[in-house]
């Protein structure tokens, strides 16, 4: 049992990404579907702090992802995923306001200064009311829905999601078994995403506009 | 284990509870390979299950969405659709691209390809060189032969060896040059013998003679730096020269003995004039049969 729980190891994160790459490199383009649904809101987060304009963002955020696909090819695994995919953002993003004659902003945002609030607070200058509201809204929901959560699954969302920790540390954090860990993981991430549904519902079905009148 | 853990949660209030627990468990899978922690066997069959199941797929997109506003890297959200729209554009792309897929294979087999044909490209101009190659002691033996086969006319080419005695190339030198020449000529039948397949009987038995004579033209043509000819500087007469040209004087048919001739004066001398002045012959024994030696103490 010993030895199939050593080969049958369960990937890292990163390694998920790799095995999402290389079923892309092999022609299954519904992988990379899964990789631009697990990033494009970062992505778009990242873009947003180059480029002011919502739909521009948008733009520059899709173009940011075919060209990706288009070098997918050449991408050898050296790098993380994301770590690649966040280079090509920033170069779309500044060769998007060159083209359009506008200077681009003379530092780069590395990945782990990405979301730093003193990186981030000069670019955020230039969010729409719009795009500030949504955000506050979609955090603000996701907070309650963690606040409301039982005390078990709230931890183990936390250690999981915040601090990053295994099943297994989090299991020997909270002295029960991995699968209930897994259990209270999966619960957590069902009661949040029961909430964050009508919000995005709404944001589906309403133009940028229409949701700042509300 | 509390009694929440115990408690899951289905979406679908009026569903088949078979069905939801086949949901929950996909969906619980789903957790899992978020977090990295599903068996790569589990995790191949959920990916091949993602592709065709939308409602999973959205459940992937707002909980990776939920983590990143629990790490405070979301809340720039996209336009509903935006995956969709990304998949559209590539779906064109491929349509004027000429590609579904983004290099992968295609550079694979383009590098391969690339490579292959530098290496024949290599490889020609090699053959080219090695059989182009300017040999300065047998310039006029291994350049006729490509004309001598392409006109047909083998027996021109003994006139065109040099009137100097030539050196003959070294024993590797020839063997390239015979295996380059066999190869080259043999080429041509095989070509022939392909073509002929789909023509009659004789035709193709006549186009396989025909191309049979390419070789012996050239292998005639490599021959004379075997048995080359040259021209006596001082008797005019043609003589044949083998291979090794040295010492001559040890070579039957050759002017053995002449004032610059160097020898040991042990032979050659019966048919030669006698040396007007040579110091560095040796002493022999006088033997009655021999004058030429009879002749030597003389001239000291």
């Amino acid at each position: 049992m010993a030895e199939v729980e050593v080969t049958q190891a369960p990937p890292q994160e990163g390694e998920l990404d790799h095995e999402l790459v290389r079923r892309v490199q092999r022609g299954d383009s519904a992988a990379f579907d899964l990789l631009v649904r697990k990033y494009q809101h970062r992505i778009a987060g990242l873009i947003g702090r180059y480029i002011a304009d919502w739909s521009e963002c948008q733009d520059v955020a899709q173009e940011t992802f075919l060209r990706a696909y288009r070098a997918l090819g050449n991408f050898r695994g050296d790098a993380q995923f994301y770590t690649w995919l966040h280079r090509i953002a920033v170069n779309t993003a500044k060769n998007h306001l060159v083209s359009h004659h506008r200077r681009p902003p003379t530092d780069d945002i590395d990945v782990e200064d990405a979301e730093q609030y003193a990186s981030g607070a000069r670019l955020r200058d230039n969010d729409t009311p719009e795009r500030e509201l949504m955000r506050q809204q979609l955090e603000q929901t996701v907070m309650r829905a963690v606040e409301a959560l039982p005390e078990e699954l709230r931890v183990a969302i936390t250690l999981r999601e915040v601090e990053g920790l295994s099943y297994e540390e989090i299991a020997k954090r909270m002295d029960c078994p991995i699968g209930t860990v897994r259990s209270r993981i999966f619960r957590a991430r069902e009661a949040i995403d029961e909430e964050m549904r009508p919000l995005m519902d709404s944001a589906d079905s309403a133009t940028p506009a229409e949701r700042a009148k509300r | 284990m509390t009694a929440n853990d115990n408690n899951m949660k289905s979406t679908g209030g009026d569903r088949d509870p078979a069905v939801d627990r086949i949901l929950d468990h996909n969906r619980v899978q789903l957790s899992a390979l978020m977090d990295g922690e599903l068996s790569p066997d589990e995790a191949r069959f959920l990916l091949r299950r993602l592709e065709h199941d939308e409602e999973l797929r959205g459940c992937w997109e707002r909980w990776q969405l939920g983590g990143d506003v629990m790490r405070g890297l979301g809340g720039a959200t996209v336009r509903a659709g935006f995956a969709g729209r990304v998949a559209d554009a590539i779906a064109a792309d491929a349509g004027t691209d000429g590609r579904a897929i983004p290099a992968s294979a295609r550079s694979r087999w383009s590098r391969w390809s690339g490579g292959a044909a530098l290496a024949a490209s290599v490889a020609v101009i090699a053959m080219f060189l090695v059989r182009h190659s300017p040999d300065p002691g047998a310039p006029a033996v291994s350049t006729p032969a490509p004309v001598a086969v392409s006109q047909g006319t083998p027996a021109r080419a003994a006139p065109q060896v040099p009137a100097t005695p030539a050196r003959a190339p070294a024993a590797p030198d020839q063997a390239a040059q015979l295996a380059t020449a066999v190869a080259v000529a043999d080429v041509p039948r095989k070509v022939l013998a392909r073509r002929s397949r789909g023509q009659s009987q004789r035709a193709a038995r006549r186009a396989i003679r025909e191309s049979e004579q390419a070789p012996v033209a050239v292998a005639a043509n490599a021959a004379p730096a075997v048995d080359a000819a040259a021209v006596d500087p001082f008797s005019g007469q043609v003589v044949r020269l083998p291979n090794r040209p040295w010492p001559r004087a040890l070579l039957p048919g050759s002017p053995a003995v002449g004032a610059f001739t160097v020898d040991y004066g042990s032979r050659g001398t019966e048919t030669a004039a006698p040396h007007s002045f040579y110091p560095f012959v040796p002493p022999a024994t006088p033997t009655p049969s021999d004058d030429a030696a009879a002749d030597a103490p003389q001239r000291r």
